[in-house]
């Protein structure tokens, strides 16, 4: 756990953080997000004294940080910088093994995770291990220096911008990567980005600073539904409600739903059709094959796969992971007031409405 | 039909300028005594056999390097004759040296001339030109260069040479020359030793601390435009004064003359070279680096042992390598305050005007700056990360 408390920086008479008092709970990823200048860096240095604090104190575990030694702090910390800083005269096993030497793990010790992070960065060791920086691209760079940071498994890690140097295609590979990664360790997490989208991807607690100041503190929901002023309204942009669809799962809003099966008569499916309204036809193991409504009835059909009208499998089903966001765009698209909602396999797990995605 | 002719400029210029030389001018200098006029005796006047075939090898170079003929044979003639050439000139030249002192008697000197040394340059240049053509040339080059290098030592050591008016000086010298040759590396390598434990603090805090940064380099920078004897001419009268003040100095060995203000002098030179490059090497290090090697929590000691000094090595090895071939230099001029070194045989051998004493001094303090040139530059090679290159 990490608490700021009335934490205030001053550089001569620049005020860069002013009594900003802020807690990030274990295992949360926190967000730092504001304009450029409003002091999300300053803030994020003095967690692992980087900078020294003018008044305030940080507490990190309950432990004022004021109070450690600032070396011993930092190599329990991962910290990863937009620009990457990457050592050019190591290898990449060198550079992800800084931490783990600075503690002095045995080689083997410090080879397996070497090994054992590349791989979790999709990186293949036996390739990349003995690379020089010069020789990754910005993307490969940028996941050493994260995978830098977490060599020790430290359980707190500060990240400034970290993705911010890299073109969107890659960054977005990066983020999803990285909330993988996330899911999995479950670190506690302060990010500092200027990128809101980035912010409501990644984020379980957004801070807004301007000015040094805290504006709003809040999940990336309420920032979206209740934006404490002008400000936040601005900042967060035009789109917010396209972007509190992004944070939410099909699979939270979809509600079940009527099937019949492509070998079912057309009479029984009838009933099914005529109490729903509508029903989804599928195939042996559940695979969404097509829809029959009251038209397609009365045409000479036996079966219900005979009546149905095809399904587009991969434009108008959607995969229950995807945001809201994503299905709204494609029912738009396609001319859908409902569609289809399947699992990796395409199996149908359920449906979703326009009605639906407004309530959300 | 095929062009006939196909210049290859370096190789046809140096051997024009090889042939021409041993044509016109004296390929060695015959003195009756050590201080007599000297009178010159060309290439072709010297004795029965080397003349002609030195001239032979000129001939073959030049229509080498203008002919269109296969490129294996250029690639052969032009990597192996110039090694070839050099150990020949100058056993033509020690052989008429042998034959002068028994027609004319012990006293009289015979010199090498200003076509030896117009030969010996164009051999280099041809050279150092197949080096940068690279390929078999590049190979066979070497290959006679380490010959010709062995052979010439040979040469020197066998006494084949000894009647050669150098040789003869340096046989004369022969307990000052290793004196002198330890007492120049003793100088200027201690020199450069200071420069490097003053020069090096200093690059790192120049780097670290902007406000000291004008002012060390303008003085460095101002220091390194005094004229090396002005500076030795100051220092003088400043110990001298020292000594008497503080006598406890003359008593550890410092005086006006000799070692100590040398040294002082030496050092001073020394220090911008050393220093500018450790500036400029921990300022080729990225920032972010540095930011990231502290946020990981490296200790000031740390950060400087395992990233900062390892990236700017290369550079500060190199300002090593300009003091160092700089102090050889000077240091044959801190001679003249009575620091020793071969500087001693350069101004010996100008106020006698006995060239090949000059020689003495000057080839040796030339090929131990080229020697320390080489041997640092490897010792770069050695250092740079290969992440860096
Ligand atoms: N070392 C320093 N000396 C003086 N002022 C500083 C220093 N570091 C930061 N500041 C000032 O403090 C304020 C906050 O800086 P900070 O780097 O924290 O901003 P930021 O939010 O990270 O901005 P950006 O998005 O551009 O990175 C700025 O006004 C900046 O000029
Ligand atoms: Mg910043």
């Amino acid at each position: 756990m990490i608490e700021l408390s009335c934490v205030t920086k001053r550089y001569g008479g620049v005020t860069a953080v002013e009594e900003l008092t802020v807690t990030v709970a274990d295992g949360e990823f926190a967000v730092l997000i504001g304009p450029s200048g409003c002091g999300k860096s300053t803030t994020l240095r003095m967690v692992n004294r980087l900078v020294p604090l003018t008044s305030g104190t940080i507490r990190v575990d309950g432990t004022d940080v004021g109070s450690r030694a600032p070396e011993q702090l930092r190599r329990e910390m991962g910290y990863v910088i937009q620009s990457v800083g990457l050592f050019p005269h190591m290898t990449v096993a060198g550079n992800i093994a800084v931490v783990p030497s600075l503690l002095k793990w045995p080689r083997q010790r410090t080879e397996a995770r070497v090994d054992e992070l590349l791989d979790l960065f999709g990186l293949d060791p036996s390739s990349y291990r003995d690379k020089y920086p010069r020789q990754l691209s910005g993307g490969e760079a940028q996941r050493v220096g994260v995978a830098r940071a977490l060599a020790a498994d430290p359980s707190i890690l500060l990240m400034d911008e970290p993705f911010g140097a890299l073109d969107p295609i890659t960054r977005e590979t990066l983020q999803t990567e990285f909330s993988r990664i996330q899911r999995e360790l479950g670190k506690t997490i302060v990010f500092v980005t200027h990128d809101i989208d980035e912010a409501i991807r990644l984020a379980d607690r957004i801070v807004i600073l301007r000015e040094g100041r805290l504006i709003q503190h809040d999940t990336p929901e309420k920032i979206l539904t209740h934006p404490a002023n002008r400000f936040v309204l601005e900042f967060i942009g035009s789109d917010r409600a396209l972007k509190r669809l992004s944070r939410m799962k099909t699979s939270d809003h979809m509600r079940p739903t009527a099937s019949v099966k492509v070998m079912d008569s057309l009479a029984g499916a009838g009933a099914i059709v005529m109490r729903n309204g509508f029903a989804w036809v599928t195939c042996g193991e559940g695979v969404v094959r097509g829809r029959l409504d009251g038209q397609t009835l009365t045409g000479g059909a036996a079966t219900a796969g005979e009546a149905m009208i095809p399904v587009n499998r991969g434009l108008e089903v959607i995969p229950a992971d995807a945001s809201l966001r994503e299905a709204l765009s494609r029912m738009v698209q396609r001319g859908l007031r409902n569609a289809p909602v399947a699992d990796e396999k395409g199996r149908l797990v359920g449906e979703i409405s326009l009605e639906d995605i407004l309530e959300a | 039909m095929p062009p006939l002719l196909l210049p290859r400029k370096v190789p046809l210029t140096a051997s024009v300028l090889g042939l021409g030389s041993s044509l016109l001018l004296g390929f060695v200098t015959f003195r009756a005594n050590r201080l007599a006029a000297g009178e010159a005796i060309r290439l072709l006047q010297t004795g029965p056999c080397g003349g002609p075939v030195l001239m032979a090898a000129w001939i073959i170079l030049a229509t080498t390097s203008i002919l269109k003929i296969p490129e294996r044979w250029v690639n052969f003639t032009l990597g192996l004759l110039p090694g070839a050439l050099v150990p020949t000139a100058l056993k033509v030249a020690g052989g008429q040296a042998e034959r002068t002192a028994l027609a004319s008697g012990d006293i009289a000197r015979v010199s090498l001339g200003a076509a030896f040394w117009v030969s010996l340059f164009a051999a280099a240049v041809i050279m150092l030109d197949a080096w940068h053509t690279g390929g078999l040339r590049r190979k066979l080059t070497l290959f006679s260069a380490t010959l010709g290098i062995a052979v010439t030592v040979y040469l020197m050591v066998s006494g084949e040479m000894s009647h050669l008016s150098i040789l003869r000086e340096f046989i004369n010298r022969r307990e000052r020359f290793t004196g002198e040759l330890m007492a120049h590396l003793a100088l200027s390598s201690s020199a450069v030793g200071m420069a490097v434990l003053l020069g090096l603090p200093l690059g790192i805090l120049a780097h670290r601390k902007a406000r000291l940064r004008g002012g060390a380099f303008f003085v460095l920078n101002t220091l390194q435009t005094v004229p090396s004897l002005a500076l030795f001419g100051i220092l003088i009268p400043l110990l001298a004064a020292l000594t008497s003040r503080f006598p406890v100095l003359g008593e550890a060995g410092i005086q006006g003359i000799g070692t100590a203000p040398a040294l002082i002098a030496l050092t001073v030179y020394s220090l911008l070279p050393v220093a500018r490059n450790t500036f400029a090497g921990f300022s080729s290090v990225d920032p972010a680096a540095v930011d990231a090697g502290r946020g990981m929590g490296m200790t000031g000691s740390q950060l400087l042992v395992r990233v900062e000094f390892p990236i700017a090595s290369p550079i500060i090895l190199n300002g090593i390598r300009v003091a160092l071939v700089q102090a050889i230099g000077l240091t044959a001029v801190a001679a003249l305050i009575g620091a020793g070194g071969f500087g001693v045989f350069i101004f010996q051998g100008l106020g006698q005007a006995a060239t090949d004493l000059v020689l003495l001094g000057a080839i040796p303090t030339n090929l131990i700056a080229a020697a320390a040139d080489a041997l640092l530059n490897g010792l770069i090679g050695v250092a740079n990360p290969r992440g860096l290159r």
